[in-house]
């Protein structure tokens, strides 16, 4: 009987130590999410997804309106 | 008689938290040093946007004045359709490199979380810092290209001064594909450690 007492109060205490220690963990690794400038949905930050928008980037063209502005000049 | 088993367990728990206290509190350290360096990064580009910013407001407001000026050399609507047309491929310069800046980051989102999974991911960080000093090179090569149009719109042979602006905003559009290939081999780079899988928190647009 006195044993059982025993086990009792080593097994509340393990239990206690355990939930005090799971809470210390948590609280103190704690770090705030941050949500930048993008509003609810920040844009897909997967490798897939950064590819498939590099690879959209249209980058042709960028100057064609310097052909443009030298007619202008030659008029 | 409870007294000296709650003694035992006492010391046992302290014994068990102890070590774990001391983890967690290097972990929350390492976070918050972590966190500090990616806020600093954070400030000195938002610095460099909001230069870069203002510079493209000052250019937008003076186009009055560079058509003031060119109208004299060349006519009213001819100066306003050169500004026009320099104005669009400005504007189409400016875009790809607020569209490499956000990949940029994306990137930078991209392989914090692969750091905090315990990756080394440092060489890939200098590979995206070169590729970010390419966009800002292109940025500032933009910012040449306009100030040179200026003194165009001024200059006494208008004609003969659009081939230096040529020649500076050929170098932009070279710069801003550049960068763009850097970016693509940081993005192959992170796809060589094989750290794209992974599955992210942040959602999709």
């Amino acid at each position: 009987m006195e044993e059982n007492r025993h086990l009792g109060w080593w097994v509340a205490g393990i239990i206690a130590v355990l939930v005090v220690a799971a809470f210390l963990v948590y609280y103190l690794s704690y770090a705030p999410v941050e949500t930048g400038d993008y509003g609810i949905f920040p844009p897909s930050d997967t490798t897939q997804s950064i590819e498939a928008d590099l690879n959209a980037t249209d980058l042709n063209n960028l100057d064609a309106e310097l052909s443009d502005i030298e007619k202008e000049l030659a008029q | 008689m409870a007294k000296p088993h709650l003694k035992h367990v006492l010391i046992t728990g302290a014994m068990l938290i102890a070590p774990i206290l001391v983890f967690a509190e290097e972990n929350a350290n390492v976070r918050v040093e972590r966190q500090n360096i990616k806020q600093e990064a954070q400030q000195k580009r938002q610095t460099q946007m909001l230069e870069a910013k203002t510079k493209r407001e000052t250019f937008k407001k003076e186009a009055e004045q560079r058509i003031n000026a060119l109208k004299k050399r060349v006519g009213e609507e001819r100066a306003k359709r050169i500004e026009q047309f320099f104005n669009q491929m400005v504007r189409k310069f400016e875009n790809a490199i607020d569209r490499l800046n956000g990949l940029a980051d994306r990137i930078e989102s991209r392989l914090q979380k692969s750091e905090e999974a315990g990756h080394d991911v440092s060489k890939i960080k200098d590979q995206l810092k070169s590729a970010r000093d390419k966009i800002s090179a292109a940025e500032t090569a933009l910012s040449d290209a306009k100030a040179k149009f200026k003194e165009m719109t001024n200059s006494q042979n208008p004609k003969e001064s659009f081939r230096q602006v040529k020649t500076l905003v050929q170098g932009v559009a070279q710069k801003i594909k550049e960068a763009h290939r850097a970016l693509v081999g940081v993005v192959n780079s992170i796809k060589g450690l094989r750290l794209g899988n992974e599955a992210t928190s942040t959602s999709s647009r």
